[in-house]
């Protein structure tokens, strides 16, 4: 029934699909760029000293395996099902986009590409670039919104810190979509001696698998965890779902075992109306966004709508093909939780376990305290602790604050 | 049935220039007049952006005059509607560059039916999955309108081949690495370009028009030596946000060294 962690990972279809999504829609100037990472990670992938390196690094420079920690207190908080959370919060610069941004920063020395670019959003994973350039000596820019870079000024003297130049982006809505926007542009004329190391599982193929693949470490590890710390799977595992990453990660590591039920949390923000939230699996359709095919929240010709949410994150109005094809198969179930919702869970994780988790991570806590309280005793939950919410607790404090002067609803 | 922009182009006066213009901008009045206005200047192929709130291809002038046009409520529909009432009073080709999250949504299984029935010659998705050029290639072919592909100084010879050979409006050469507009960017590099322009010619049966960075009449002049036709985008739409149909118009005669008399 199952199958031995980390061999044979699935691969998508021809050139990237994963059902009718995925694909490569982008200018023609960066198709022959795909066309050489895609054959340079495929090599990479079966070469056992490409291998062996990136796990010396995730070992001796990323901290892991990460632990998976019981939480009792919150577990009773909940009278239902044992709680457990993946501790990626406890990876290296404090969230799982590290795994990814050793993994492509080793590609890309081996392809020769000399300087690294890439987006961001809440700033973990420019974070995670920078760190993976620094260690490397390779230079690094990074765009991030202008609203982000608001929410997130912490992260951006982090990046700056480590050597990166962070590039304000000014246009459209300012925020996830926008710098990956100007990256591509980037990336566009520069193409013979940068990589881009696109963040999550989204983009044009190769990137949705590449990434997936860097990231199910964290699958594979907590399977393992689970069978020997529980002796048993899990009943259930709960990631939230942005562009998808970690989700894509702990999700690879139970795909095939059909006894795990997988549920997603997108970001719900304010309500469902189109522009209030960033729930793109729950409320959107299939689309092309940013290079590949996939479930968008799009107007009905193709506009990007605007999106919501309290985590920079989550604010994103597309989500990995991969998670548009499990949708769509029914293997994962898709929720959302709002920013209330979350907000709670922030308090109460600190509270109850003493772990400070990302507002994106909050999310999946939300949704868990909620189906463990539907679980017996017996079963087991587990949530990917995707962060630390320690880049947080300047928008939490001003969030908590305005909630506090605005009666309840 | 072939479509009529490969004798366009081959009947124009030299230098062969497409000035490219955005949808509805500044206003749907001004775009209409803008069009006419570049058919009476001699235009004999004009390009028409279809705004697009995330356009990746584009500087900052092109994506910043859609962002303005979605904002101010135009719709890509507005625009075919726009086209398809004055198509009958325009001699020139029209061609849509439109990207694919547009077309996917207007008519996934036939992308090309919504553009040939407002009335347009031609075709160009600029990021067209490579896997499904020829799902539009036969779409355009269905409603006889032109399928430009788009052929870069880093396509591999053997790729643009093929994508040349699929061509049936004209094949659109990228002038350079990078995005639209050649503000403050490095110089056109006329040895990339011809290489570009030649590994191109032996494959395809129609014209070749280069663009992406030119912005001066010693650019059209330059580019047109190897080429069959120079497409110039930035500088009209700079032109159409400072003074509309008649700066369009003048630049458009500045640009291909013409007297300012009507065909």
């Amino acid at each position: 029934m199952s199958v031995s962690p980390g061999l044979n990972p699935p691969v998508p279809g021809q050139h990237g699909r994963f059902g009718p999504f995925g694909g490569r829609f982008v200018p023609e100037t960066l198709v022959p760029a795909l066309i050489e990472l895609d054959e340079a990670y495929a090599q990479a992938r079966r070469d056992q000293s490409f291998q062996s390196q990136l796990r010396s690094l995730l070992r001796e420079f990323v901290g892991r395996p990460t632990p998976l920690t019981h939480c009792p207190r919150l577990t009773d908080a909940c009278a239902g099902a044992s709680i457990w959370v993946k501790r990626e919060d406890l990876a290296h610069t404090g969230a799982h986009k590290i795994n990814n941004t050793m993994g492509q920063v080793l590609l890309a020395l081996r392809m020769g590409k000399r300087r690294i670019i890439a987006e961001t959003g809440a700033g973990q994973h420019g974070v995670a670039t920078a760190t993976a350039c620094a260690h490397f000596g390779l230079p690094c820019e990074i765009y991030m919104g202008s609203e982000d870079v608001r929410r997130q000024s912490l992260n951006v003297f982090r990046m700056r810190l480590l050597g990166a130049t962070v590039n304000e982006v000014t246009t459209g809505s300012c925020t996830l979509k926008d710098a990956t926007n100007e990256a591509m542009r980037d990336w566009m004329a520069t193409v013979g001696e940068t990589h881009y190391i696109i963040g999550s599982v989204v983009g044009p193929h190769p990137f949705p698998t590449m990434v997936r693949d860097f990231q199910r470490i964290i699958g594979d590890e907590c399977r393992e965890q689970c069978l020997s710390r529980l002796g048993m799977l899990p009943d259930l595992v709960v990631a939230c779902v942005g562009g998808g990453s970690n989700a894509a990660g702990i999700f690879a590591g139970f795909e095939d075992d059909p006894s795990v039920r997988l549920l997603g949390v997108e970001a719900g923000g304010r309500g469902t109306k189109p522009g209030d939230h960033a729930a793109t699996l729950c409320h959107g359709s299939p689309g092309v966004l940013h290079g590949c095919k996939t479930m968008v929240l799009q107007d009905s010709e193709g506009q990007t709508m605007p999106v919501h949410s309290c985590s920079a994150g989550l604010d994103y109005p597309g989500v990995g093909p991969e998670h548009a094809a499990w949708h769509l198969s029914g293997r994962v179930r898709y929720t959302s939780v709002t920013d209330d919702e979350a907000l709670d869970a922030f308090s109460t994780m600190s509270r109850t376990e003493g772990i400070l988790p990302a507002l994106e991570t909050s999310h999946a806590i939300a949704a868990a305290m909620h189906e463990a309280a539907k679980l017996p005793k017996s079963a087991h939950v587990v949530i990917n602790g995707s962060g630390r919410g320690d880049k947080d607790v300047m928008e939490a404090m001003r969030l908590l604050e305005q909630r506090s002067r605005t009666p309840a609803r | 049935m072939s479509n009529s922009i490969p004798d366009a182009i081959r009947a124009s006066s030299k230098p062969c220039l497409i000035p490219f213009i955005v949808g509805g901008h500044a206003t749907m009045g001004a775009f209409e007049e803008a069009l006419l206005a570049l058919d009476t200047a001699g235009a004999p192929v004009i390009e028409v952006g279809i705004p697009f709130s995330d356009p990746i291809a584009d500087g900052p002038v092109i994506a910043q005059a859609m962002h303005q046009v979605l904002a101010g409520g135009t719709t890509a529909r507005g625009v075919l509607a726009c086209v398809k009432a004055l198509r009958e009073r325009c001699q020139a080709r029209l061609v849509a560059m439109v990207s694919a999250s547009i077309t996917t949504r207007l008519g996934e299984s036939d992308p090309a039916l919504a553009f040939a029935a407002a009335g347009f010659d031609g075709i160009i998705v600029p990021d067209l999955d490579p896997d499904e050029a020829s799902h539009l290639a036969v779409s355009a072919r269905r409603h006889s309108i032109g399928f430009i592909p788009l052929v870069a100084p880093t396509t591999e010879p053997a790729r643009a081949a093929t994508l040349a050979s699929m061509a049936t409006g004209f094949v659109y050469a990228i002038a350079r690495k990078g995005i639209t507009g050649g503000d403050g960017q490095a110089s056109l590099d006329l040895a990339e370009v011809s290489a570009t322009v030649g590994r191109i010619r032996g494959s395809a049966t129609v014209p070749v028009a280069v663009g992406f960075g030119l912005s001066s009449a010693a650019d059209v002049t330059a580019v047109t030596q190897g080429a069959d036709a120079a497409i110039v985008g930035t500088p009209f739409v700079r032109a159409m946000s400072a003074g509309g149909a008649s700066t369009v118009a003048a630049l458009y005669r500045q640009l291909t060294g013409t007297a300012a008399s009507p065909r």
